[in-house]
């Protein structure tokens, strides 16, 4: 009991404690939690046509959404977006920070997704055959859709040119080879289940902002060739720009409880029916003077660009300054959204550039055109 | 000793005026819903819009708005008494005379406001319930997932989430006790405490540092609102009641090292 006496000794009892929850958070990352699955190994194509060749998967599972984007505060477009109640959900807040999805998918049939945007909020969308219900709790309210094209009528439509997967694994490949580099490098473990790690990075694509995007895809039945994870490397990170993947994977037809959605009572119920035939000839744009888009250089470094009225209107003036910052090209002074992976010049008139290519690469293009 | 301690602990005055107003809250919130109407759907505090709905909502409602200020003032002002108002009363002195010894003293204290947070957190869920069902329907709950459950399913729930409030607060009362031991002037303590509880909150609110958030002991608070969702969801509720197991044994062990090192003259 000596150490009692000091009057510093017991304080080594706070301090273990405190190395020990440290070092218990930080080992499993160091030693890495589990050895990568041993697998065969497979050739790109061989694994391009496993994914073209998978079934619809019928499983119940999470995933975690994780967005890094380094977007500039986007609150300030909540009322352009948002509309309604305060508390609707908002798509653009799954554009920052990580949120647990839950899905159950039942091939073809139908699927439900879940999420909580916000504690104490959840939106569901759950389709199954012809219809389709979207609900959110905040607002107690239900979008149903009908007249869905119902995806189990739908036979795969029988191609002129027959193709087995492998042949158009190899077709896409030896496209995708100009401007890409596809290896298989490596397996993981996503959700419990083996993966091959499908590895594309752009060649000699200096003016992109995509580092590499990873494609993980299930080696085993039942499973096989669908892909359950899919991470995008922006230049200069370490963490994925964007990262979609399963956290938990349960093969096999999910509860039927959770493939259809009944009205609860006291919530509004909003129908739309839902005609998916085309009209025969596309529809003239609304705004009449919009010029269609059309795509500059190609590959990685493919630049969209056209004119939309909107980005120039004087009514979203105020939120579009407060999610841009200005920018001079050439005689004219345009504004620059930013972030890791998508970046969009807008000149005035509504003229815009937007592309996964770095702002120098975007006023490059605008120039060239002429602006 | 530890019946001893809870049951003087329970029978202060201060104490039963902190459950007061625990108790008054969701009752005075489920009147106000009640002669006002609450807000319309999609506005207003998670859950207010829907107090109305059912009784079940006015005690989540209740737990939401009390949950941010008024437990944790109750914590703090339970904590930051327990070491320093026995000494600044004098009484410290006399207590460390039993044989029992400053370690199970301070475990006595400890347990009590453990059993305190529960408390505090379930009185505001009964309060609610009670007004809730006095004044609102009282049917089967639409769960944010847009299912309906039974409502004694619903009523087990948010006692469930009572629960889980309780556990979050176990953090809080843990360095409230350190900070107790570390003065004999409690409103001090207090004041540190309630401190923390507000600098936390400002960190969690901040993008900047958002590494720091999952270790934040506010971070995961409302947690208990995926106990609403069908089906429902722990994964938050667990990490949260990891997260509060380290500050208690971080803040226990640093209050039992101040304890034993103690000199205690009053």
């Amino acid at each position: 009991m000596r150490y009692l006496r000091s009057k510093r000794g017991p304080y080594a009892v706070p301090a273990v404690v405190v190395l020990a929850i440290a070092a218990g958070t930080v080992a499993p990352s160091v030693t890495g939690a589990s050895s990568p699955p041993s697998l065969p190994s497979v050739t790109p194509a061989q694994l391009v046509s496993e994914v073209l060749s998978a079934k619809a998967p019928q499983l119940s599972g999470s995933l975690d959404w994780t967005a890094n984007l380094g977007l500039p505060d986007l609150g300030a477009l909540q009322g352009a977006v948002g509309g309604g109640a305060p508390n609707a959900f908002n798509p653009l807040t799954l554009l920052n920070g990580t949120y647990q999805v839950d899905v159950w998918l039942a091939g073809n049939q139908a699927e439900h997704i879940s999420l909580s945007p916000a504690p104490g909020q959840e939106v569901d969308l759950v389709r199954n055959g012809d219809q389709a219900w979207f609900w959110d709790s905040s607002t107690m309210k239900v979008t149903h859709l009908t007249g869905l094209s119902g995806g189990q009528a739908a036979p795969s439509q029988p191609t002129t040119v027959p193709m087995t997967p492998q042949q158009l694994a190899d077709r896409l490949l030896s496209h995708l080879g100009q401007s890409t580099s596809v290896v298989v490098p490596s397996t993981v473990y996503v959700g419990g289940q083996a993966t091959y790690e499908l590895l594309l990075t752009p060649k000699s694509a200096p003016g992109t902002t995509i580092d590499h995007i990873e494609v993980d895809v299930a080696a085993d039945a039942p499973l096989q060739g669908v892909p359950l994870q899919v991470a995008v490397y922006a230049k200069g990170q370490a963490a994925p720009a964007l990262e979609l993947g399963f956290t938990r994977v349960q093969p096999g037809a999910p509860p039927a409880g959770e493939l259809t959605f009944s009205v609860p009572p006291g919530a509004t119920e909003v129908n739309h029916s839902v005609s998916l035939t085309r009209p025969a000839t596309p529809a003239q744009s609304s705004t009449g003077t919009g010029s269609g888009p059309s795509t500059l250089g190609s590959g990685w470094e493919a630049v969209r660009t056209g004119t939309a009225p909107v980005l120039a209107s004087p009514q979203y003036q105020t939120q579009l300054s407060a999610v841009t910052t200005v920018v001079q090209v050439g005689s004219q002074q345009g504004r620059l959204f930013t972030s890791e992976l998508l970046n969009v010049l807008i000149l005035p008139g509504g003229h815009y550039y937007a592309g996964f290519v770095t702002p120098q690469a975007l006023e490059a293009a605008a120039t060239a055109a002429g602006a | 000793m530890w019946l001893v301690e809870a049951r003087t602990v329970f029978s202060r005055a201060r104490v039963r005026a902190l459950l007061v107003v625990l108790v008054a809250v969701p009752v005075f919130l489920a009147f106000a819903v009640y002669l006002a109407g609450g807000p319309h759907n999609g506005q207003g505090p998670t859950f207010l819009d829907r107090a109305s709905h059912n009784g079940v909502f006015t005690a989540l409602a209740g737990l939401v708005v009390t949950m941010p200020f008024f437990i944790p003032l109750s914590i703090a002002v339970m904590a930051g008494d327990a070491v320093a108002g026995e000494a600044s009363m004098g009484t410290l002195r006399y207590l460390l005379i039993r044989p029992a010894g400053r370690a199970r003293l301070l475990a006595a204290k400890g347990a009590v406001l453990a059993l305190f947070c529960m408390v505090a957190a379930l009185v505001v869920v009964m309060a609610g319930l009670l007004a809730g069902v006095v004044l609102f329907p009282h049917g089967p709950v639409v769960t944010l997932s847009g299912t309906t459950i039974p409502f004694l399913d619903g009523v087990g729930r948010s006692l469930l989430a009572s629960l889980v409030v309780g556990a979050s607060m176990f953090g809080l009362g843990a360095m409230g006790l350190f900070v107790s031991t570390l003065t004999d002037v409690p409103i001090a303590a207090m004041a540190v405490t309630i401190g923390l509880v507000i600098v936390s909150g400002i960190l969690d609110g901040v993008s900047q540092v958002a590494f720091l958030h999952p270790w934040l002991f506010t971070n995961y608070w409302t947690s208990f609102t995926d106990l609403v969702r069908d089906p429902m969801h722990w994964g938050l509720v667990w990490k949260d009641l990891l997260l509060q197991l380290g500050y208690v044994a971080v803040f226990g062990a640093a209050a039992w090292a101040r304890m034993v090192t103690r000199d205690v003259q009053a």
